[in-house]
C-alpha cells in the first residue's frame, strides 16, 4: 500500500502582482524550442494535489529536477486577474518554492479536463519562454591534460 | 476516370488515376513518433507513467482514420501520465484530442474570440472519424 506524501504548508495566496515567477521544463514538450510555451507546460495531474511547481527564481523554479529543458516566467498579476481564481502561494518551510493552485486536473472528469485544457491554453500564452536550454548551463568539461 | 487537358501540345493530367499522398515523409513523421514514444525519456517527467502499448495502438488506429490525412503534418503529439494528447493550433483554434485509454477519445475544441475571451467545447467521441469535422473547422 503506498503512502501519501506529505503535504506542503503554504503561505496565504500571493498578491504582489509585479513580482515575475518562474515555471520550469520538466520535460522537452513543455515547449516548442527558441518559439513558446506550450499548453501541457501548465497540465496538472490529478494526483498532483498540491498544485504545480513554479520557483521565486529560476534557480529555484528547476531545483528539485534532474534534468530540465529551460523555463518560462509569468506575473503573478497575470494570473490573479484571469477568471480562473488561480493562486500562487509559497511553501512555508521552502519560500522560493512556490505553488500554482486551483488548477483543475487534465485526467479529472470531462468538466474538469475541459476547464484544465483551457487554463493551460491562456497560461502558455500569457508566459514567456526565457529559454529552451538546460538551466544552468552545465559547465563543460576540460580536455584531458588540461587544468 | 480522370481528364485530360491539351496545353500546347503537352498533356497535363488535372485528376490523377489513383489518388497520391502529397506529404508522405510528413505524415509518416507522425506515426514515427507515435511508435517511439514510450522509449523516448525527454518526454516524461521522473517516476511519470508511460502510456501502455494498447493505448499508443489506439492512438495510432484514430490517427489513421483522420482524413485527409495531410491534417496530420502539424498534429503534436504528447504523453502524459499515461495519456497520449493529440493537438493541433492554427491561429486562434486549438484541437486536442485526449486518449487516455484504450478506446476512449475526447475531442477538445477552443477557439478565442476578439477580445481575448476563450470558449470550448469537450466531448467524448463514439465515431474517430468526427475528429475530422473539428479538423475541418480548424483549417477553414
Amino acid at each position: 500500500m503506498g503512502t501519501t506524501p506529505p503535504q506542503p504548508r503554504l503561505s496565504e495566496p500571493l498578491e504582489d502582482d509585479d513580482l515575475i515567477v518562474y515555471r520550469a521544463f520538466s520535460k522537452k514538450g513543455f515547449r516548442e524550442r527558441d518559439k513558446k510555451v506550450r499548453p501541457l507546460a501548465y497540465h496538472r495531474p490529478f494526483d498532483h494535489t498540491d498544485g504545480l511547481s513554479l520557483g521565486r527564481t529560476a534557480l529555484a523554479a528547476v531545483s528539485r529536477l534532474q534534468e530540465n529543458y529551460g523555463y518560462a516566467s509569468i506575473k503573478v498579476g497575470d494570473i490573479r486577474r484571469l477568471k480562473y481564481k488561480l493562486e500562487v502561494r509559497s511553501e512555508l518551510d521552502s519560500p522560493d518554492h512556490l505553488l500554482l493552485c486551483k488548477l483543475p486536473p487534465v485526467d479529472g472528469t470531462d468538466e474538469q479536463r475541459g476547464a484544465a485544457a483551457e487554463i493551460a491554453g491562456v497560461l502558455a500564452r500569457l508566459s514567456k519562454l526565457e529559454t529552451s536550454d538546460s538551466f544552468p548551463k552545465k559547465q563543460t568539461e576540460a580536455p584531458q591534460g588540461l587544468p | 476516370m480522370s481528364t485530360e487537358t491539351v496545353c500546347a501540345g503537352s498533356v497535363y493530367t488535372v485528376a490523377p488515376g489513383a489518388p497520391v499522398e502529397l506529404f508522405p515523409s510528413l505524415v509518416e513523421r507522425v506515426f514515427n513518433r507515435l511508435a517511439c514514444i514510450a522509449e523516448d525519456g525527454e518526454l516524461y517527467e521522473e517516476g511519470e507513467l508511460h502510456p501502455t502499448k494498447e493505448t499508443i495502438e489506439w492512438a495510432r488506429r484514430v490517427l489513421l482514420r483522420v482524413l485527409p490525412s495531410y491534417y496530420l503534418r502539424t498534429a503534436e503529439i504528447d504523453v502524459f501520465h499515461g495519456e497520449i494528447h493529440v493537438s493541433w493550433e492554427r491561429n486562434n483554434k486549438r484541437v486536442v484530442a485526449f486518449m487516455p485509454k484504450p478506446d476512449v477519445l475526447k475531442l477538445y475544441v477552443e477557439r478565442t474570440k476578439e477580445g481575448g475571451e476563450v470558449v470550448h467545447s469537450l466531448r467524448s467521441l463514439e465515431e474517430t472519424r468526427e475528429i475530422n469535422d473539428a479538423l475541418k473547422w480548424l483549417f477553414s
